[in-house]
């Protein structure tokens, strides 16, 4: 099992103490430090790029949700509740790990298994200041909230000052500019379509001669989105490479 | 007023043996100039073929009438009902009629006159529909005031369990998140202090006790709820450290006094979750009780800012304000309000 580097996010020192006392039994996890709320989890989750939060979902000031709002790249997750069955509900998208407390060792165990198993190697990550194919982004939409890994990410649309994702059928609004959001994207396997959309090549179906010498591309979800005519030659460029 | 079937029972017999007589006996007054013998059989042979004509009917009506939908289905049955029985009762009186005129024998010209007109049917049977007529309408309307009365003693008893029922509710039970928060810190605190983990342990056990046994009582001491309050605030201690400053100041008179339970605990919590659990730097509570004019005052502060727009706050208060609505009316009083930088929570308990 590859190391894993570590951080607990958590209001309560006895909490956090008792989540130390549940790492002692896994040397693997290297903890990096602990933050008591959001605000200084974000210094240290930006500075010490941690693999793994340890997420507490009531805090004061800002709650855990408001936390992975704040970052650009998630790491992995795994929250720790004492009773809040609505919050963890909210998560529509990629099962995400919690722990109830007072938390089992069994039970910790078993969660750190998965996870280590789930996680791909760090190096596939920030190329850049960009994000990588296996970061993932959180999207939290009215009540509903998502964890996307961005290589699962079809497309990306603008909608007013904000950006619709796409997604496995699913298309929660990220309440960020589609330029913002280019500016993190991986170019290797997202190309810009046209002002309107992003379009990440491995969800491509089929390109369709359009007229003009445009372009018009059928995503494997049946979208079909046509290509400015600078961005169709540039697409042609790259695909000829 | 609710009867059983046989008291019920019971009183129909005295109403109808006693209606019947009564209309017959009348006759005492209205006929004059009769001989005796024709006023006795009238009055025992009269009362027999209103009672035999009559009883059939009601098992009819109970049967088949139901006030609770009542429409033209039920209005033909009782017409119909109404004409059998008229036709019962005229066909009774005709032989009543005709077994007095074959054995008793009367010179007497008015009984002469009477009994001619016992010859014609039409007018058997028309006296006789009034009769039943009558004898319907008392019984339908007896059956409506019974049922009536009925119906607004279970609509009270309906009532009264339903507020019951809500104010279990109201009451409400320790909050889930405090209690497994609390266990998990126990926990944590049996690595560095286990005595006081212990006494922990022993507050948490007390107030899940106090949380299970309250539900049967609407009442309890100020006394008693303190010193809930006073577990739940060394509990919520071993959460918040440093960040929670909490005093009380209760007035001795006022530790007898009758309060809801919950509510004081209600308060506090709620005062915890704004002032301190959401404030980085946590906050201070202060809890102050006295008596003004008769009435028990229980006045909570905390740190913090009003939030009336979060939905949770808007709930517990909401529970607060109809606990006391049911359970006092409008002498109870419940205020949240800004002051400053603390937000003041004061509740009025009638004590009388």
């Amino acid at each position: 099992m590859k190391d894993l580097t570590a951080l607990i996010v958590e209001d309560s020192r006895l909490a956090r103490n008792e989540l130390k006392e549940l790492l002692r039994a896994h040397p693997q996890i290297l903890l990096l430090g602990e933050a008591e709320n959001a605000d200084e989890a974000y210094k240290l989750i930006v500075e010490l790029k941690p693999d793994l939060l340890f997420l507490d979902i009531n805090m004061p000031g800002k709650d855990g949700f408001e936390l992975l709002e704040m970052l650009d790249e998630v790491p992995a997750v795994i929250f720790t509740t004492a009773y809040d069955e609505y919050a963890i509900k909210s998560f529509e998208y990629n099962a995400l790990d919690y722990l109830l407390k007072p938390i089992s060792s069994e039970r910790f165990a078993r969660s750190l298994h998965k996870l280590s198993e789930q996680l791909k190697p760090a190096d596939t990550k920030l190329e850049g200041g960009r994000l990588g194919e296996d970061s993932r982004i959180f999207i939290k939409d009215g009540e509903r909230c998502w964890l996307v890994r961005i290589g699962d990410v079809n497309r990306f649309e603008i909608v007013g000052n904000y950006t619709r994702v796409y997604f496995e059928g699913e298309h929660p609004m990220l309440y960020k500019s589609l330029n913002q959001v280019a500016e993190k994207l991986p170019g290797r396997i997202f190309f810009r379509a046209n002002r309107q959309e992003i379009v990440n090549i491995h969800a491509i179906a089929e390109v369709i001669p359009w007229f003009n010498g445009k372009l018009k591309l059928r995503l494997l979800d049946g979208a079909e989105i046509e290509v400015s005519r600078r961005q169709s030659s540039e697409f042609r460029d790259r695909m000829s490479l | 007023m609710q009867l059983t079937q046989a008291k019920q029972n019971r009183i129909f017999w005295i109403l109808q043996i006693g209606g019947w007589l009564f209309v017959h006996l009348l006759s005492l007054i209205l006929l004059k100039e009769v001989d005796t013998a024709f006023l006795v059989f009238n009055i025992v042979a009269g009362t027999v073929v209103g009672i035999v004509a009559t009883t059939p009917l009601r098992y009819y009506l109970k049967r088949h009438i139901r006030f609770d939908r009542f429409g033209w289905r039920e209005l033909l049955r009782i017409l119909g009902a109404c004409v059998a029985g008229a036709l019962l009762m005229a066909l009774l009186s005709f032989i009543a009629g005709y077994v007095f005129g074959r054995y008793f024998e009367s010179d007497n010209e008015f009984v002469k006159a009477l009994m001619q007109s016992y010859n014609k049917v039409w007018l058997l049977i028309i006296n006789s529909l009034f009769f039943t007529f009558i004898w319907i309408a008392c019984y339908l309307v007896i059956k409506l005031l019974l049922k009536l009365n009925r119906d607004r003693i279970e609509r009270l008893e309906l009532n009264d369990n339903l507020k019951q029922a809500r104010l279990n509710t109201l009451k409400g039970q320790i909050n889930p998140h405090f209690m497994f928060n609390s266990l998990n810190n126990i926990r944590g605190l049996m690595l560095e202090d286990v005595e006081r983990a212990r006494d922990m342990l022993t507050r948490l056990s007390e107030m899940l006790r106090y949380s299970l046994t309250k539900d049967q009582v609407d009442a309890i001491s100020l006394d008693s709820e303190l010193e809930m309050v006073g577990h739940y605030v060394d509990l919520s201690r071993i959460q918040f450290e440093d960040r929670l400053r909490y005093r009380e100041e209760v007035n001795p008179d006022t530790r007898s006094a009758l309060i809801p339970p919950m509510l004081v605990q209600l308060l506090i919590e709620n005062a915890f979750k704004h002032g301190i659990s959401r404030l980085k730097e946590g906050g201070e509570v202060f809890l102050r009780s006295y008596l003004k004019d008769r009435d028990l005052i229980i006045e909570v502060r905390n740190t913090g800012t009003l939030e009336l727009g979060s939905n949770t706050t808007q709930l517990g208060l909401k529970n607060i304000r109809q606990r006391l609505r049911l359970l006092y009316g409008e002498r109870a009083a419940f205020d949240l309000s800004q002051e400053g930088g603390e937000v003041l929570a004061v509740i009025k308990v009638p004590q009388t």
